[in-house]
């Protein structure tokens, strides 16, 4: 494992050359030298010190860290609904200045709007633009036929289970084509079973629409399976510890999590995160 | 020693129809306590008073209050006209406080800024009584039906405007982020989140409050009317009609039932995604 500070050139140039457009390749989403550090009552804790993070264009990144160590904080600076105390946020090279659809945003709670169908959720960020309405049903469509909920195209976000909110706070999301998906623990209110599906149609999903994805979450195997790279954090103060490039396949197998060396890089993770957290 | 095991045997809740707490109750069980609730009040006062143990004029007999509201409803001066002046007050006086109240508590819990500007009058005017404002009112307003509009609006507008910040403040602050990482600017939050967000509540806002409404008439009604429901009390009091009196307090009490459900009603057709709390 590498021990990492914008020490992933080599990664950069492997992604790069992958993507076809040489090695001067600019990050889609780019964390410089980025710091929080919140204040009350006179005191003041630092959240998050020098974070250095790239994510590269159709990359799948994952970002692991103890609860506490600011995860969160990170992934809602980089969404720009909080300003870093210093450092910056770039995305396709432009300094991030607040939010926008840009980066699109999932959240672990379901943050559908329970007064709007399906279709509608999913058409909410194209209605807030002058788009023709052919295009508007033609985009919704596709993406309800991608999470494979055409037929609950008119039902209310109440009638569906946890998992199919989910599907559609994805779609939501990617029908605004944002630059990167963010996406913060978003299988994490999921039972078991329902979240192994939802890795398996994530995976289909980054394929298809080779869309850039960050995903932060606690659950290590999680961040092995679907990241191409995986940050790790650490607490007091959140900072990142080690950035590791994950040898395997992306191809939706899931019998991998059982292979030794499988196993083998997430004992890595493990003993990264433990060490972190003192 | 073996005490101690004695006395670890398990203990289980048992189970309770009656006071099961927020749990499910036959519907037979719900419709019998709602009659109970009615007929044992009814029976007593039926059983007082023919049997002649208070005097008529200190409470009247049902068959006498039942037959006074027939003789009200005809006659020169019907009863009828009364309800639609009463209903016609309270409508301006609630529409007038809705129009006011709810916007004014949108902003106070949407912008932290018009809470500050708005929380010391509505804190500190909500404690001071309508009643005492009445001769105020007179004169500022004089004795027309702007006074009685004005009385009604001043006692509920300000629980509108508290009760509708309320409900802006428990919409999930995640649903208005996920708004701002969609395109959405502030305005289009305010419309395309927050505005549908606290629909519901709003509704059975105004719902709770119309209630006040028909409380402040009365008062209203003091002031210089020549008719309406309140008014009728007053007058009948005046000639110790206790009969009457009570005919149109029941009378109102019968008109705000309706009026509840049929909000109940309305808001169940409007906004069929919501889930229901408060009753």
């Amino acid at each position: 494992m590498t021990r990492a500070k914008l020490s992933n050139l080599p990664t950069n140039a492997d992604t790069a050359a992958a993507d076809g457009r040489g090695s001067s390749v600019v990050p889609r989403l780019d964390v410089r030298n980025l710091s929080k550090v919140f204040k009350s009552q006179g005191k003041s804790l630092v959240a998050l010190k020098d974070i250095d993070l790239q994510v590269f264009p159709r990359e799948f990144v994952t970002l692991v860290g103890p609860s506490g160590c600011g995860k969160s904080t990170l992934l809602s600076v980089i969404a720009g609904l909080e300003a870093p105390t210093s450092g910056e946020v770039r995305v396709d090279g432009e300094v991030v200045l607040g939010p926008g659809r840009d980066r699109g945003l999932i959240f672990q709670s379901y943050t559908l709007y329970p007064w709007l169908s399906v279709a509608e959720n999913i058409a909410f960020g194209l209605n807030l633009r002058d788009i023709p309405k052919s295009e508007k049903k033609q985009r919704v469509g596709y993406y309800l036929e991608q999470i494979g909920l055409t037929k609950f195209a008119n039902a209310y976000p109440s009638q569906l289970s946890g998992g199919m909110k989910q599907r559609v706070a994805i779609a939501r999301a990617l029908v605004n084509e944002p630059e990167i998906l963010l996406m913060d623990e978003p299988f994490g209110a999921l039972d078991a079973q329902t979240k192994e599906q939802m890795q398996l149609f994530i995976l289909k999903l980054w394929e298809d629409t080779h869309t850039t994805i960050l995903s932060i979450t606690h659950d290590i195997e999680e961040a092995v399976f679907l990241g191409e790279r995986t940050y790790v954090m650490g607490v007091n103060p959140g900072r990142i510890r080690s950035h590791l490039r994950v040898p395997f396949a992306k191809d939706g197998d899931l019998d991998i999590k059982l292979t030794p060396e499988f196993i083998e890089v997430k004992r890595q993770l493990l003993h990264e995160l433990r060490e972190g957290q003192n | 020693m073996s005490e101690i095991s004695g006395s670890s045997q398990k203990r289980y809740l048992k189970p309770s129809l009656f006071w099961n707490i927020r749990g499910d109750i036959p519907s037979w069980l719900g419709v019998c306590l709602s009659v109970v609730a009615l007929a044992i009040p009814l029976a007593a006062w039926a059983v007082v008073s023919y049997a002649g143990w208070v005097s008529p004029m200190f409470l009247p007999t049902p068959t006498a209050v039942f037959s006074a509201g027939i003789g009200m409803f005809s006659g020169s001066d019907p009863l009828v006209r009364d309800i639609f002046a009463s209903c016609a007050r309270v409508l301006a006086g609630f529409v007038v406080a809705a129009l006011v109240g709810v916007p004014v508590g949108i902003l106070m819990g949407t912008f932290p800024t018009m809470d500050s500007l708005f929380a010391p009058i509505v804190g500190t005017v909500r404690y001071m009584p309508v009643m005492a404002f009445v001769p105020l009112i007179v004169i500022w307003v004089g004795l027309g039906e702007a006074s009685k509009t004005t009385i009604i609006f001043l006692g509920i507008v300000l629980y509108n405007a508290i009760m509708v910040a309320d409900a802006v403040k428990f919409i999930p602050k995640e649903s208005i982020d996920v708004a701002y990482t969609l395109g959405a600017d502030r305005l289009q939050v305010l419309r395309k989140v927050i505005l549908p967000a606290t629909f519901p509540n709003v509704l059975d806002t105004l719902r709770v409050n119309i209630s006040g409404a028909w409380n402040f008439l009365v008062v209203a009604e003091l002031v210089a009317a020549q008719n309406g429901l309140g008014f009728r009390i007053v007058q009948a009091q005046r000639f110790l009609q206790t009969e009457k009196v009570l005919f149109c307090i029941a009378l109102i009490g019968l008109i705000g039932l309706i009026i509840d459900y049929s909000l109940k009603f309305i808001s169940r057709i409007l906004t069929p995604w919501a889930d229901r709390s408060r009753s």
